[in-house]
């Protein structure tokens, strides 16, 4: 009787024997399922605490092998459910987050080329909240320049399309991204992204006085700036530390009924943020993974609202920021006992924008 | 709060925050115990302040160092870091004996492999050798670590670190020393040879099973323009 993972194994290569050339070096699929207790604690827009209780199961598959001379084919697919047994604000049921990755690197003489298409999709909603909702996405990147020195120069076009059954949030991203990375050493690497794109919002009308509908979608202009630092402390510890600058500019209004009146640029915005990172494994069996943000944002045009729905006068703004904590020790890396926990918490000066979540599992994964 | 902007039109005061600091400063200054400095023998000797006969008995062992073709200056930097931290002569003689021990086993275990009569000549990788065999790696690992650097001698000392690394993280000694093997056939220089277990830490993370990414490693290491291609051909 064959295994499971000789089954899924057989079934993924039939399923990528349509990608030729069929690499001849490819490695075994690696094959895992986990499950953790979760427990969430959240508040959204200045309610009263909710809290929760559940379970998660969750499966990854992934396969990855080498294309002619520098070149890889890899994908890798990911589920995660999530039952809510109970939960005090009666959201109680099953949420779910699907992902799918395919990526290429092609061979010489084209290996300055990497693609990647993916899809990323819940069926009955996720727990940090979206609706079902769709969303492919595609990347083809060029690498420009590498002096083999350690300095890279990468240019990629890239976009997603998301779309939710349920809901008014479709949107459509098409950007260019510029990539510099100096690796002097591995105790010290330098970047500098520069990100430009157009955002399409289908089903987001401007609206005209008395906040009729034009039939005109909203377009957004996006851009922004990231400068990061980090590198590897002695053998075990790597680190990075980024700090991003970026706005959005938006023919989107809104009609503010409280006064009457409507408000343009109401999504107009620039923000600011740093996020760092940290990973330490000091030994096979131990891995450690923290990750922070901060986050502040400051719309150009939108007042921030009172509970009544009334511009205070003053342009709304939030600062949101978060950590991330996942350990894990294997027993003969095929067990893994997994702890998880995440914060996050959202101020600003409006109610309905400010939320915190708290997050917290622990579980075992099984490699098949 | 003392306020340490001056007034327009008046010199700046030497102001009390400022002074606290450079008294600090001059403390601290006095406590550091300061780099070993490269001294002699004799100075290093002149620091211990030892007795007399406890200070021939160090100078009686330097000497049959000598005798038996271990340089002074390899021995010299036990005796700073015993007279740093004050050690007693007895503690102290005791480390300099096992370490000339250690450097006469090194210098044997050497002038017996491939390629060692180019680490013996080279001081820092003699004191490398006397201090993996110190750390308990068995002389024939060390012996092998040898001979694989015969390609790159210059890379044996990263190649050695590289392997105490491997080891400390949980691999084989096998693996581990073919890792290191195929390290030193490609052209990845040495100071890089460290991300090499940042590159198995990052398989575990993705749950790539180990012996996938050593064989992954072994076979794009001689293909890999550098590090950075080197991640790319594995992530």
């Amino acid at each position: 009787m064959p295994s499971a993972k000789n089954i899924v194994s057989a079934g993924l290569l039939c399923a990528l024997a349509l990608l030729r050339p069929l690499p001849a070096e490819a490695y075994a699929p690696a094959v895992m399922i986990g499950l953790e207790g979760q427990g969430i604690a959240y508040s959204s827009e200045g309610g009263s605490p909710q809290s929760g209780a559940g379970l998660g199961l969750s499966g990854l598959l992934s396969w990855r092998g080498p294309w002619g001379e520098g070149g890889y084919v890899s994908a890798s697919a990911s589920t995660a459910l999530d039952w809510l047994l109970a939960d005090s604000a009666g959201a109680a049921g099953l949420y779910d987050r699907q992902l799918l990755l395919l990526e290429a690197r092609l061979p010489s003489p084209l290996r300055l080329l990497h693609l990647t298409a993916g899809l990323e999709g819940s069926l009955a909603g996720t727990l940090e909240g979206d609706l079902p909702y769709i969303r492919p996405d595609w990347s083809l990147a060029c690498l420009l320049g590498d002096d083999g020195k350690g300095r890279e120069l990468e240019l990629a076009a890239r976009g997603y399309y998301r779309a939710e059954s349920d809901g008014e949030d479709d949107s459509l991203y098409q950007g260019l991204r510029l990539d510099l990375s100096i690796t002097p050493s591995i105790r010290a690497r330098y970047g500098l992204l520069l990100e430009a794109g157009w955002e399409l919002w289908p089903e987001i009308q401007r609206v005209d006085v008395g906040g009729v509908p034009t039939g005109e979608a909203r377009n957004d202009l996006v851009g922004s700036l990231e400068a990061s630092i980090g590198g590897l402390a002695g053998y075990f510890f790597d680190w990075s530390l980024a700090a991003d600058l970026g706005g959005r500019w938006s023919n989107a209004n809104r009609w503010l009924s409280a006064l009457p009146a409507l408000e343009e640029h109401s999504e107009d915005r620039v923000y600011a943020g740093l996020r760092g990172s940290a990973d330490f494994s000091p030994h096979r069996q131990l891995s450690v993974q923290l990750d922070g943000f901060a986050h502040q944002e400051l719309y150009l045009a939108r007042d921030a609202l009172d509970g009544t729905g009334t511009p205070t006068g003053e342009p709304l703004r939030a600062f949101a920021v978060g950590a991330d904590l996942r350990a894990d020790w294997s027993l003969g890396e095929r067990l893994f006992f997994v702890l998880e926990a995440s914060a996050g918490w959202r101020t600003a000066n409006e109610t309905a924008e400010e939320r915190w979540n708290l997050q917290g599992g622990a579980g075992v994964q099984l490699r098949l | 709060m003392i306020h340490t902007a001056g007034v327009p039109g008046r010199s700046r005061p030497g102001t009390p925050v400022a002074l606290l600091l450079a008294g600090l400063l001059g403390g601290l200054c006095c406590l550091w115990p300061g780099p070993l400095r490269a001294d002699d023998l004799q100075g290093a000797l002149d620091r211990g302040g030892f007795p007399a006969a406890e200070r021939r008995q160090i100078e009686q062992l330097f000497d049959q160092a000598g005798q038996a073709g271990i340089p002074e200056g390899m021995l010299l930097p036990r005796l700073q870091e015993g007279v740093a931290k004050s050690a007693s002569a007895t503690a102290l003689l005791a480390a300099l004996e096992r370490e000339r021990s250690l450097l006469v086993q090194a210098r044997e275990l050497l002038q017996g492999t491939e390629g060692g009569e180019m680490q013996l000549s080279d001081p820092a990788s003699w004191a490398r050798t006397a201090n993996l065999l110190n750390g308990g790696v068995p002389p024939e690992a060390v012996r092998l670590l040898v001979q694989a650097a015969t390609p790159r001698p210059a890379e044996y000392r990263p190649a050695s670190y590289l392997y105490v690394a491997l080891l400390q993280w949980g691999l084989e000694a096998q693996p581990a020393l073919a890792l290191v093997r195929e390290a030193l056939r490609s052209t990845l220089p040495g100071r890089d040879f460290p991300a090499l277990v940042d590159l198995l830490a990052e398989g575990r993370r993705r749950r790539v099973p180990l012996e996938q990414t050593l064989e992954q490693l072994a076979r794009e290491l001689p293909r890999a323009r550098g590090l950075q291609d080197l991640r790319r051909r594995l992530y």
